[in-house]
């Protein structure tokens, strides 16, 4: 099997603009599972759910998320 | 259909700073004219575009200009993508979402998307009426003394003011308002906070009891109205 390779000529758009982080209310679980529910969804518990935030960058919106939460698990 | 037509508008431009001017002419462009009027779909673009508005440059950026992920997608396309990759051939997911869109009513829906009712699963936990001896959470504290927006249990970014700025390591639920209002002549006699009526800074001898409970009674209405208060 062919092995991962890593280049360092690539530049991201994050090494050109970075990312200060903040939060965003319309990503935050309460609000996914409010809309999920007036759609007839049945959306986990929000003190019990799990949360994946990809390229999350410093945590500046999951770690507000993860706070008052501490039964969920944010990654 | 907001990122794509950004995307669309920007494409041919590689400067960073020329692609966020041209999204954000594009975005005023929309807000201006979306008709919002006996619709839902209208104020729920409309919605969208007021907080692609209010994004910082770098958010704009990163996260709507460019063409790789993440991408906006709806459920049933981001499904047959994954079965596609994955090679698995099955049915259509067992959730009908046409008979559970049923369910919602359409005063509901427009209501929640024009921002008239605020509908939640699960109450965040703050402070409306200002305890006796007032907390920030810890994040918020964290934040404020670095000169950043707090965050508030809300999940939204509030700006403070300066003297916030300087009470925030006491908001620790251990000091009273009289307490408070002493720590603010402290930085004053200190010369560490500056005190202005009608741009005039005011001296120690200025600052009465009445001024100085003032001020704390402002930044605490300020901070617990913004759900900053544990």
């Amino acid at each position: 099997m062919d092995q991962p390779t890593c280049t360092t000529d690539k530049i991201y758009s994050y090494d050109e603009v970075p990312s200060e982080g903040q939060p965003f209310p319309q990503s935050h679980p309460v609000r996914m599972a409010t809309i999920a529910r007036l759609f007839g969804m049945s959306p986990a518990a929000v003190d019990h759910c799990r949360v994946l935030e990809l390229g999350c960058a410093g945590g500046g919106n999951l770690t507000p998320m993860a706070l008052p939460l501490p039964r969920s698990a944010f990654e | 259909m907001i990122r794509r037509m950004m995307i669309y508008h920007t494409g041919r431009l590689t400067v960073p700073i020329r692609k966020i001017q041209q999204a954000r002419a594009l975005i005023d462009f929309l807000a201006r004219w979306v008709p919002t009027q006996d619709n839902a779909y209208g104020p729920l673009l409309k919605s969208e575009l007021e907080i692609i508005k209010k994004s910082r440059d770098y958010y704009l950026f990163l996260d709507h200009l460019e063409e790789h992920w993440p991408q906006a997608l709806g459920l049933e396309d981001l499904f047959r993508k994954i079965r596609k990759k994955r090679s698995v051939h099955q049915a259509e997911s067992d959730i009908n979402t046409e008979d559970s869109r049923k369910l919602l009513k359409k005063d509901r829906l427009q209501a929640y998307t024009i921002n008239m009712v605020e509908l939640h699963t699960y109450q965040p936990v703050f402070q409306r009426i200002i305890p006796e001896k007032p907390r920030l959470s810890p994040l918020a504290v964290y934040q404020i003394v670095r000169s950043r927006p707090a965050t508030s249990q809300r999940h939204e970014s509030v700006p403070v003011n300066r003297l916030a700025q300087r009470l925030a390591p006491c908001l620790d639920g251990s000091r009273n308002r009289s307490e408070l209002s002493g720590i603010i002549r402290e930085l004053v006699e200190q010369g560490r906070l500056v005190v202005k009526k009608d741009d005039i800074p005011l001296t120690i001898a200025d600052l009465t009891e009445e001024i100085l409970d003032g001020m704390v009674d402002r930044v605490l209405h300020n901070l617990s109205g913004s759900a900053l208060l544990v």
